[in-house]
């Protein structure tokens, strides 16, 4: 009996807030809707995780590109918008292409909100697109009252100039398709900087697992002078696709970073570079 | 008096007093009788000898510093040539303009310090060899000081000068100099101006040397006050403008060099028991350096490499009637230089190959010199010098996480110098003179900064090593003199060991940067190294007329293992033959270098072919009243011999057969 009271509530308490929101568009600002910390990232979109009473602001460390992006959502419980906080966020990134639809390399946790009230996931989209091609697909479990359910937006995915996507397939590796991501240097600088790769390959067209069994060397060098550079430190595996090393940089100006990928100590691809410009 | 000067410091000499009477006042000549243009501390106001030199006109400080004992130079174009001592160049030795530190802003050695004084503003040159000339500065090498004329307070109020325009054929070379002096009661003024221009010049053989012209303008201007009869106040300007100088030797040229050296000193005489002068100066020098490629064919991208140094300093030397002399100086040098690349439709490209960093020097000098019966004297210099040096923080120090090395670490440095000189004379015309000496240099910003410095020589990129240790050297020396009626003659034995010695290793791991470059290379402190060799010379007065001079120099080095260090010059023979006949003069010289086959490949040095040079000058002189108007004609490399010298960078040959035309005129 309790349910059932409960239940009707909710369902009028739903009706009036969508019926608000089409009738009403209400000022960002007076909403209590908005994260815990002000907020340095860029908006990419909001909506209703139906089911899991509750709503979704996604947002973005940067503009999305092709490559590695951070993607945080804010949950906000739909009938009082106080944040939540503890619960699961899953993203998938599907590529509506018409005819057919596919996804993209995601890295999802089951951590809980950061001290900021954001869930994190990471996306590697594969190729530029529209807000009508790209979507982010959200499904969320409200620890809060046990519910779940799943929201989309629409994003637009610019291509990332210089690339910070590698997308080959190596031949070398029985025609593994695989994804390289660069994350850092993200501001490269002179002198010593991270150097953070993440790979995946494409299984099927919605599964992108992360890849494990390669070791990379890598070699920076300006393509200009044909020099590099010393004492740079090859990635290693640092685990869930992510490989970790040093990249150093003596001068300003255009740079590659060429890799090489091996396999069981085999070298399978050579001709794989990033390129970047110091200023 | 021979004392008192063989006392102060070692000066070298390779021709004594002969000429100081009434010799004529040629141009082309004096090249060869330059020594005797050393400082005694009798100074330089009575001075025949300065006078004499004063109208060479057609010389640089080049031609003048080759003919000094145990100097050589390094040669990288027709302008510009690195003096070197015995077998020390660079950070190992200690190259100044009146006492004043004064620091090369070119990586490449470009821009010695010997350039920014014109012949006609110079009084004298002070070559110390080793530990000797650790008075200035802690250095391992010696000494090399110019001192500019000052003006001197006369009793008319007559303007003085001269004007003196030579051509050289070989390059087509046009120099022109002026000076002006006057004095009042209490203040005079001295003002030198000098323009040089040069195309390329002719090797023997008529080779014509691309990228070897020049062109300069220098200026000096000094300013005395005499304020009392024991005080006197000077300041002094000397600027220098160096335009598109060729460096056939090396990728790039110098677009631009300009000098700025300004100083002020004070002077005070004592009249008491202890005290007999002291002498206080400040400076400061500017100098920039910009190097680029634009006039060069086939670079594969247009390159800049400017470089700055800015130096502060003082000194002050006190001297007392006992023979004692301190001396106590400081000075601070800011450095950088940068290397900019625009390769096509990409974005510039920044370094600084050497980080800017700043140095500073405190250092105090003892000077005591004690005479003991039976002609015997004893000179003690003990010196000891305070460095500090650190990078900046900015682009040139993140440059250098790359090799995880912090450069603006504070690096600091306690020197000591010492030496001990015994001198005896026998029978009045014999002086045996025996020299111990201990002197120790910091590594120079090069070699403890230098980010992929690039060495024409072979063709390795240069990577600093901030952990290098000072080199340390123990010296000895013997000479003997022996001075007659005539003839006059004297030998030279040196032996130095060099401790911590610095030299340059290939690193394995390291790829150049350079385009065309062999690899990358640092420096280390090898356990030691040796040198040593010997100088003599002779000089002869016959026959009412002629005058005669013959010196010798020859250095043997090598590492602890024997391997011969690099740029270590061959035998070499100078010698000149002078008949004077009224207002004539007529001179012949000859200079011989030995093959040089010990060479030390792995730093690109080649083997270099022996060489015999012959020389001719002619000059006459023309009285007008007060005025004096002198021609000189000379040939140099008479028979056109295609040759250089195994110092010369790059394997270039030097100036064919070259006629020299000169007039002077002096009022």
């Amino acid at each position: 009996m309790k349910t059932v009271k409960y239940m009707v509530l909710l369902s009028i308490i739903i009706a009036f807030t969508s019926s608000c929101k089409k009738n009403n568009p209400v000022d960002d600002s007076e909403q209590p809707e908005k994260p815990i910390v002000e907020n340095p990232n860029t908006k990419l979109g909001e909506t209703y995780i139906l089911g899991a009473k509750a709503k979704a602001i996604v947002y973005s460390k940067k503009s999305l590109i092709t490559g590695y992006n951070e993607i945080l959502v804010a949950f906000y419980d739909s009938i009082n918008g106080s944040p939540l906080s503890s619960g699961k966020l899953t993203v998938t990134p599907i590529m509506d292409m018409g005819t057919m639809t596919h996804s993209a390399p995601v890295e999802n946790s089951d951590a809980q909100a950061d001290e900021n009230g954001y869930f994190k996931s990471n996306v590697v989209f594969t190729m530029p697109g529209t807000a009508s091609e790209w979507s982010l697909k959200l499904h969320f479990i409200n620890n809060k009252n046990g519910l779940q359910g799943n929201g989309s937006i629409g994003v637009s995915v610019a291509a990332s100039s210089p690339s910070k996507l590698i997308n080959t397939t190596l031949s070398a590796d029985s025609s593994r398709k695989i994804f390289i991501s660069l994350l850092q240097p993200a501001a490269p600088e002179v002198g010593i900087n991270n150097f953070e790769i993440t790979v995946h390959q494409k299984s099927t067209m919605m599964d992108f697992p992360a890849v494990s069994d390669y070791t990379f060397e890598i070699e920076p060098e300006m393509p200009s002078m044909g020099h590099g550079s010393p004492n740079n430190v090859n990635p290693v595996y640092t685990g869930n696709g992510h490989y970790v090393g040093k990249v150093n940089y003596t001068m300003t100006g255009l740079w590659y970073i060429r890799l090489k990928i091996y396999k069981n100590g085999t070298l399978i691809s050579n001709d794989q570079y990033f390129e970047m410009t110091l200023n | 008096m021979v004392k008192k000067k063989l006392s102060l410091l070692i000066l070298i000499l390779i021709s004594g007093v002969l000429l100081g009477q009434e010799a004529p006042k040629d141009s082309v000549m004096k090249i060869i009788n330059l020594s005797e243009v050393q400082i005694s501390e009798e100074g330089y106001e009575n001075n025949n000898a300065f006078n004499f030199y004063k109208q060479n006109k057609l010389s640089t400080i080049e031609d003048i510093l080759s003919r000094i004992q145990g100097v050589n130079l390094i040669k990288r174009g027709a302008y510009g040539l690195e003096p070197s001592l015995r077998n020390y160049s660079g950070g190992q030795t200690n190259i100044s303009i009146d006492g004043m530190r004064i620091y090369g802003a070119c990586t490449d050695k470009m821009d010695p310090v010997s350039i920014y004084v014109e012949p006609s503003n110079l009084s004298g040159i002070q070559v110390a060899h080793g530990s000797s000339g650790s008075f200035n500065g802690s250095t391992v090498g010696g000494l090399i000081n110019m001192k500019i004329k000052e003006p001197i307070i006369l009793s008319s109020a007559r303007p003085h000068g001269d004007f003196s325009q030579t051509y050289a054929h070989v390059n087509k070379a046009l120099f022109t100099t002026a000076t002006l002096q006057q004095s009042y009661k209490k203040l005079t003024y001295r003002i030198n101006g000098t323009y040089r221009k040069a195309d390329d010049y002719a090797a023997g053989g008529g080779l014509i040397i691309p990228y070897s012209g020049f062109e300069k303008y220098n200026l000096g201007g000094s300013l005395l006050y005499k304020i009392s009869e024991k005080q006197k106040i000077k300041t002094d300007y000397l600027g220098d403008w160096g335009k598109n100088i060729g460096y056939p030797a090396l990728p790039m040229d110098v677009a631009s060099a300009v000098a700025n050296i300004v100083s002020l000193t004070h002077q005070l005489t004592f009249k008491n028991k202890w005290v007999s002068s002291n002498e206080i100066k400040v400076y400061y020098n500017a100098i920039t350096h910009k190097m680029d490629d634009t006039h060069r064919p086939y670079v594969p991208m247009h390159m800049d490499m400017p470089g700055w140094t800015q130096t502060i300093g003082f000194f002050n030397e006190l001297t007392s009637n006992e023979n004692l002399k301190i001396r106590l100086d400081a000075h601070h040098v800011n450095s950088r230089a940068d290397m900019v690349m625009y390769p096509k439709g990409e974005p510039v490209m920044y370094l600084q190959t050497l980080p800017e960093n700043d140095l500073i020097n405190g250092g105090l000098s003892l000077q005591y010199l004690r005479n003991f019966k039976y002609h015997q004297e004893i000179t003690m210099t003990a010196r000891g010098d305070f460095f500090t040096q650190m990078a900046v923080l900015g682009p040139g120090s993140k440059q250098w996480k790359v090799f995880n090395t912090d450069v603006t670490q504070r690096l600091i440095n306690v020197l000591k110098n010492g030496n001990l000189t015994y001198s005896k004379r026998f029978y009045e015309k014999i002086i045996l003179q025996v020299t111990a000496g201990y002197s120790e240099r910091i590594p120079s910003s090069n070699e403890r900064y230098g980010f992929y410095l690039f060495n024409r020589q072979d063709q390795f990129d240069y990577i600093g090593n901030s952990l290098l240790k000072p080199e340390q050297s123990l010296q000895g020396e013997v000479s003997v003199k022996h001075k007659m009626q005539h003839v006059e003659y004297g030998v030279t034995l040196f032996y130095h060991h060099i401790r911590n010695y610095i030299y340059a290793y290939k690193l394995a791991h390291v790829g150049q940067m350079t385009i065309g470059a062999q690899g990358s290379k640092t420096y280390r402190n090898i356990d030691y190294a040796l040198s040593q060799g010997f100088e003599t010379n002779i000089k002869a007065h016959f026959l009412q007329n002629f005058f005669y001079i013959n010196n010798m120099k020859f250095v043997y080095a090598q590492t602890f293992l024997g391997q011969p260090l690099a740029l270590i010059p061959p035998l070499k023979l100078q010698q000149a033959l002078r008949y004077a006949y009224n207002l004539y003069q007529f001179q012949v010289e000859h200079d011989y270098a030995m093959a040089q086959n010990r060479i030390n490949s792995d730093f690109g040095d080649k083997a270099t072919p022996e060489y015999h040079l012959f020389n001719i000058r002619v000059s006459k002189n023309f009285r007008i009243k007060e005025t004096v108007l002198q021609a000189t004609l000379a040939c140099e490399n008479i028979f056109d011999t295609n040759y250089r010298e195994h110092l010369d960078i790059g394997q270039i040959p030097r100036f064919g057969r070259n006629f020299i035309f000169n007039t002077s005129f002096l009022f």
